[in-house]
C-alpha cells in the first residue's frame, strides 16, 4: 500500500473515532496520541478500525512507544503491502 | 398498570427535559427497552422502561421539562386497553416550564436589605406565606444554587410540594429583574390530553425532533430528503436509522461515508456551559460538606503489564483488554472486601450498598467529564468489564448515555490514563463516601527482593469521607487493589 493510501485509510478510520480531528493539522512527526489528544480507548478503537479496513493488526509491540503519525503510516503501508 | 416516570439520572439531577418519545400509544414495550430520550445538563440519555406492557398513555410532550419522579407515560398489561383521549388525565404541569410569574412587590426594600446582592438579581416576591419555610427545607444543592445565583430563598414562594422551592423557582427569580413587570399571561402548559406531538417547525423545513436533528447532523444526513413517520411527516430518530441503512445498502458501507458531510461539532456551547455548572454545583457541595482524607500507594504493575501484553498479543483488537478495565475490575473486587467504603452517606449515617456500582469518570473531547456507572461491577468478569467500559466510553462521547448508565454509583474511579498526570486525588461524588484515583503508568526505580529494579508502577489514591471512615479503611482498599492487580488471572 502506498503511504498516501495508508494515510487516507487512517483518516477515514479516525473520523469514526474522533471526527473533530483534522489529520492535516496534526504534526505527523511528534507522538500522535498526545498530539491528537487520544486516550488508550481511542487508540484501541483506531487499531480495531484499521484491522477491519485493511486486515492489518497493529499492536502495541509493532511500533515504538510513543509513536508518531508518520510511523503509523509507514507501518500500515508496509504491512498492507505484505498482506 | 404502571407508570413510567422521569428517572433520576445522577445524584445532582432534579429535573430533565423529555426530548423525544421513541414509542407511541399502543406500542408493546419490553422491560429494558429504550422508550424515550431525556435531555440533562450533561447528555442526551436514552431511557429504558422497567416493566413490560403496552403504552397506554403518553403524559408529557417532547420539549417539556419536568421534575424527577413526574409520570411520563402509563404502561398497561400487554394487550390491555388503550386509554381514549377523553379519559386521559392531565399532564403534570411542570414548574420548570410554567414558572410562577414573579410579581414585582417590594423589590427596592429587598435590594436594600441585601446590599451584597446585585440589584438586577434580587428576587422578587410572590406572596409571603411560604417565606422562611422554604429555606428551612432547601436541599444543600439548591441552597448552593441560591448563593450562586445571588437569590435570597427567604424572599421566594416555592412552587414545589408544600411550598418547597424548586430549582426552577430560583432560576426564574435570578432571571427576572424586579423592575420589569412580568406579563400575567399563563406560560405554555402541556395540553390536558394525551400527547399529540406536532413537530412542524416554522421556516418551511421538515419537522423533526431535536434528537433526530442531532443524529442527522452527526451522521451527515439531510432531513429534507428523509421520509418522516412522525405526526405530520415529522422525522424521528427511527427514520434516520432506516435512512442510514438505505444509504449503506445502496452504495456499500464504505462509500456511504463519502455521501455524508464531515461530522460537525458534537456539543453545542450551551450544553458545555450547563455541564460546567453541574460539575461546579456538585463539586462545591462535595468540598463544602465532605471532610476528605487522602491515602496514596505506589503499585507495582509489572505482573499485570506482562499478563496484559500476553493476552493482547494473542487477541485481535476487538478482544483486547486495557489497563483501565483491569483497574476498574480490581477496584470492584477490593470494594467487596472493604464494604465500609461502598455505599452512601445519607442523613448523617453511612448506608452500605449490597452490590458495587462503579462510577467511571470519562473525559469528553472539548472539555467536561461525565461519570456514568458500571452497574453490578462486582459481578462482571474482566472481559465483561472491558466490554462495559468500551460501550460506556462510546456512549458518553457520542452524548447518548442510557438511564442505566446514570444509575447511582456506590463508589467512583477516576483514571487519568496514559496521557495523564502521575497522580490524581479525587473529589468525592456525594453521597458516595470514596473515590479511587489512578495516575499514568510510569517506570520507577524500586527496591525488589533487596535489589534495585526499574518497574512499571501506578500511583493509586483513595479519597475517603472522614464522616464514614478513616484512613485505615482507605489503606485497606489500596492494599486490596494492589493484591488484585498482582493476580490478574484471578480477575
Amino acid at each position: 500500500m502506498q503511504p498516501d493510501q495508508a494515510r487516507q485509510v487512517i483518516a477515514t478510520a479516525l473520523a469514526e473515532i474522533a471526527p473533530e480531528i483534522e489529520l492535516d493539522e496534526i504534526d505527523a512527526a511528534v507522538p500522535f496520541a498526545a498530539e491528537a489528544d487520544l486516550d488508550s480507548m481511542d487508540l484501541l478503537s483506531l487499531a480495531e478500525e484499521l484491522h477491519a479496513r485493511t486486515g492489518v493488526d497493529i499492536g502495541d509491540g509493532d511500533l515504538p512507544s510513543p509513536w508518531s503519525l508518520d510511523q503509523l503510516v509507514a507501518e500500515l503501508a508496509r504491512r498492507a503491502a505484505d498482506a | 398498570m404502571g407508570q413510567f416516570t422521569m428517572p433520576s439520572l445522577g445524584a445532582d439531577m432534579e429535573r430533565g427535559t423529555l426530548s423525544e418519545w421513541l414509542v407511541a400509544v399502543g406500542d408493546e414495550v419490553r422491560k429494558g427497552q429504550i422508550v424515550a430520550v431525556i435531555e440533562t445538563d450533561k447528555s442526551d440519555v436514552e431511557v429504558e422502561v422497567f416493566e413490560s406492557g403496552t403504552v397506554t398513555e403518553l403524559l408529557v410532550e417532547p420539549g417539556t421539562e419536568v421534575e424527577v419522579g413526574t409520570p411520563l407515560a402509563s404502561i398497561g398489561a400487554a394487550g390491555g386497553p388503550v386509554a381514549a383521549p377523553s379519559e386521559a388525565s392531565s399532564p403534570s404541569p411542570s414548574p420548570s416550564t410554567a414558572p410562577e410569574p414573579p410579581i414585582p412587590a417590594e423589590p427596592v426594600a429587598e435590594a436594600r436589605s441585601e446590599p451584597a446582592v446585585p440589584p438586577s438579581k434580587v428576587a422578587s416576591v410572590s406572596g409571603g406565606g411560604a417565606r422562611g419555610h422554604a429555606t428551612a427545607i432547601l436541599s444543600p444543592i439548591l441552597r448552593q444554587l441560591a448563593e450562586t445565583l445571588h437569590v435570597d430563598p427567604d424572599a421566594l414562594a416555592g412552587s414545589g410540594p408544600g411550598g418547597r422551592l424548586t430549582r426552577a423557582d430560583l432560576e426564574a427569580a435570578a432571571e427576572s429583574p424586579p423592575t420589569t413587570p412580568t406579563p400575567q399571561t399563563p406560560p405554555s402548559v402541556p395540553p390536558a390530553r394525551p400527547v399529540v406531538p406536532v413537530r412542524g417547525r416554522s421556516g418551511g423545513g421538515p419537522g423533526a425532533s431535536p434528537y433526530a436533528r442531532r443524529l442527522a447532523a452527526e451522521r451527515g444526513l439531510d432531513l429534507g430528503v428523509l421520509h418522516g413517520t412522525g405526526p405530520g411527516g415529522a422525522v424521528r430518530a427511527r427514520d434516520l436509522s432506516a435512512a442510514d441503512a438505505d444509504i449503506s445498502a445502496a452504495v456499500g458501507a464504505d462509500s456511504a461515508q463519502n455521501l455524508r458531510r464531515p461530522a460537525p461539532e458534537r456539543k453545542p456551547k450551551d450544553r458545555s456551559a450547563a455541564m460546567r455548572q453541574a460539575i461546579a454545583r456538585l463539586m462545591t457541595t462535595a468540598n463544602r460538606d465532605i471532610p476528605h482524607y487522602h491515602v496514596l500507594s505506589t503499585l507495582d504493575v509489572g505482573v499485570l503489564a506482562e499478563w496484559l501484553d500476553d493476552h493482547n498479543r494473542a487477541h485481535p483488537p476487538g478482544e483486547r483488554i486495557l489497563p483501565a478495565a483491569v483497574l476498574l475490575r480490581a477496584t470492584a473486587v477490593a470494594l467487596t472486601k472493604v464494604p465500609e467504603l461502598n455505599g452512601w452517606w445519607r442523613d448523617d449515617a453511612f448506608v452500605p450498598a449490597t452490590e458495587v456500582h462503579l462510577g467511571t469518570a470519562i473525559s469528553l473531547r472539548g472539555g467536561g467529564v461525565v461519570t456514568p456507572t458500571i452497574v453490578g461491577a462486582d459481578a462482571l468478569s474482566l472481559v465483561d468489564t472491558m466490554a462495559a467500559l468500551r460501550e460506556l466510553v462510546a456512549r458518553a462521547r457520542r452524548g447518548n448515555l442510557r438511564s442505566a448508565d446514570l444509575s447511582e454509583a456506590t463508589a467512583t474511579v477516576t483514571n487519568l490514563g496514559d496521557q495523564g498526570a502521575e497522580e490524581v486525588i479525587g473529589v468525592i461524588h456525594p453521597p458516595q463516601v470514596c473515590i479511587v484515583g489512578f495516575g499514568r503508568q510510569v517506570d520507577r526505580v524500586c527496591a525488589l527482593d533487596g535489589l534495585v529494579a526499574v518497574r512499571p508502577t501506578i500511583r493509586a489514591t483513595v479519597s475517603g469521607d472522614h464522616r464514614a471512615t478513616d484512613g485505615h479503611a482507605g489503606s485497606l482498599l489500596l492494599a486490596a487493589i494492589a493484591n488484585a492487580l498482582e493476580h490478574p488471572d484471578a480477575l
